[in-house]
């Protein structure tokens, strides 16, 4: 070096891309690269207004379902109780959650938060909470049987373009009672059903998601594949839904009653007898 | 002074920047870690709502006299014949944050969600700069605006300041039944904050402002981290079987049948059978 010419120190090329990559791990570390994930904010309503399983048959016997004999017969005398006003066979009539798959049908607003390590899925209707682990783990040895189902999940880049744009979900771990909609298609007692799902945005339609819904059960002879769909809503309101605020479905044991404007029991079909008041030290009040 | 840059190093940390810029779409280091599964302390059933103090009378209440007087006759008729069985309606705000079964916070930057396992409770509280909306639809849990602070000042938030307004009801602090106002009009104020030396300890102080209180009430309810936790779901419909029949509330007997739930309890009214015996 000549003296008197000062010359600083310049970093080596090496050493500013080592520093830049030191700091893009750094982020990598510290952020959540929601760039990656397809944007799913907002809130989600059903795009199918009627709410039987299948969106594309009617409902009922024309769902087609690919019953097994058995649980065709438990279908056949489900739809009979429901046309006589019992609504024994849908458990949502005493606020039980939907359950999957059924909390998909969404009939009330969803609403999907992405993180890395778990997409939640919340249904306001009957409270449907569910998480979906995207965070590698492998099915636990044991799942504590649950409405909702214990789901692990994967994304995936179908394009090509360094984005997800696929969430696929198996879910298992189930408990009952579940039916797939309100006519009381039946899901085996056994609860041995797995669900899986590819959610995704479609192609032209950024506000549109389609959930690509497979049920395997031992109710049915075959999987059974329905596509259902959700508009976007970007400026929400959340209001609290409570079942059991309003319900208007009383159960007891086996029967199931009204409760009527004024408050009171009312049957549900005709010549219902009132319930059995054993357990009352009086007889019950005449009208006032 | 010459000063020579290897121009192709400089652009490709310049892109290399850019690229982190892009991926920074929102920099959960700025946000303190609130994974994981927080679990109340000293949350059982009875829990009383201030936890420095022994629970009904002995919380101190700041109550104005008619709610005194409320207070006082539902402790009576505890003490007389047992408490009636509490239907599946969820607790609501504040006396959610009791937090009887385990919580799950998640954080983004629009929004915070309070996830609670009792009653399948669920709190969005918007931190996304949003006004009071003119008319909000009373809900249990209210509605919630929060501002993340930076209280330290070494550029990471650490405490989300939350108001939430429009609550309905009936609601009470805790299950001895310290009474809100029946107009609904609470306002609650939180400061949410992980404790300063235990990162596994999370502080909620929640001032209640309330017209069936002389002052706003500040209690401070913590809670404990669970890092590997295991989600149990919890569906009170299918265990608690009360059922609200005209002004009175019923159980049913595991054999199906409807039972009284206090001494001399009429049956329902039956006048809508007619072939009632």
């Amino acid at each position: 070096m000549k003296p008197g010419r000062p010359v600083r120190r310049v970093p080596r090329a090496s050493s500013i891309i080592a520093f830049a990559a030191v700091l893009l791990a750094m982020s990598r570390v510290d952020a959540f690269d929601e760039t990656k994930y397809p944007e799913l904010n907002g809130q989600w309503v059903r795009a199918h207004p009627r709410s039987q399983w299948d969106p594309s048959k009617p409902r009922g016997l024309r769902q087609q379902a690919p019953l097994t004999a058995e649980y065709q017969a438990i279908f056949e005398a489900n739809l009979k109780a429901l046309h006589s006003g019992n609504l024994g066979a849908d458990p949502q009539a005493y606020c039980l959650p939907s359950g999957m798959p059924r909390m998909m049908i969404a009939y009330e607003p969803m609403e999907i938060i992405v993180t890395a390590e778990t997409t939640y899925i919340r249904v306001d209707h009957l409270n449907d909470f569910r998480r979906i682990f995207t965070d590698g783990r492998a099915w636990p040895v044991q799942v504590k049987p649950s409405f909702d189902g214990y789901s692990i999940g994967r994304w995936i880049d179908e394009d090509g373009d360094g984005r997800f744009d696929v969430l696929e979900v198996e879910t298992r771990g189930f408990k009952g009672p579940r039916t797939l909609d309100a006519d009381g298609l039946p899901l085996h007692r056994d609860n041995r059903t797995v669900v899986k799902e590819r959610i995704y945005l479609d192609k032209a339609n950024r506000d549109l998601l389609h959930d690509e819904i497979t049920t395997i059960d031992h109710a049915y002879t075959r999987p059974w594949t329905v596509t259902r769909d959700y508009n976007r809503e970007r400026n929400p309101l959340w209001p609290e839904y409570l079942c059991t605020e309003n319900n208007s479905h009383i159960s007891i044991g086996r029967e199931f009653y009204f409760r009527g404007g004024d408050g009171e029991l009312m049957p549900a079909y005709k010549d219902q007898p009132p319930p059995d008041l054993r357990y009352f030290e009086q007889p019950a009040k005449e009208e006032r | 002074m010459v000063e020579r840059y290897p121009i192709g190093a400089v652009a490709l940390a310049a892109a290399l920047a850019a690229t982190i810029a892009g991926a920074r779409a929102w920099d959960e280091a700025k946000y303190p870690d609130l994974k994981g599964q927080w679990l109340g302390v000293g949350a059982g059933p009875d829990a009383a709502w201030d936890p420095e103090r022994p629970a009904g009378r002995g919380q101190l209440a700041p109550l104005t006299p008619e709610y005194q007087a409320l207070l006082e006759a539902t402790l009576a008729r505890a003490a007389a014949g047992g408490r009636p069985p509490e239907p599946c309606i969820p607790p609501g705000m504040p006396r959610s944050m009791i937090v009887y079964q385990p919580m799950e916070i998640i954080v983004t930057p629009p929004i915070t969600y309070m996830v609670l396992g009792h009653m399948a409770e669920f709190r969005r509280i918007f931190t996304d700069g949003r006004k009071w909306s003119a008319a909000i639809e009373p809900a249990h849990a209210g509605f919630s605006t929060g501002a993340w602070e930076d209280t330290d000042g070494d550029g990471r938030y650490d405490t989300l300041a939350v108001e939430t307004r429009g609550m309905k009801g009936p609601r009470t602090f805790d299950s001895s039944g310290i009474p809100l106002h029946r107009d609904n009009q609470t306002v609650v104020k939180e400061r949410i904050s992980l404790d300063r030396t235990d990162a596994n300890l999370l502080h909620d102080e929640i001032t209640t402002i309330d017209n069936a209180l002389t002052r706003p009430w500040t209690v401070t309810r913590s809670y404990r981290r669970e890092r590997n936790a295991e989600w149990t779901e919890l569906v009170c419909p299918e265990s608690n079987r009360t059922v609200a029949i005209g002004t009175e509330t019923y159980a049913v007997s595991a054999d199906g049948y409807l039972t009284p739930t206090r001494q001399r309890q009429p049956p329902p009214d039956l006048r809508h059978f007619p072939n009632r015996k």
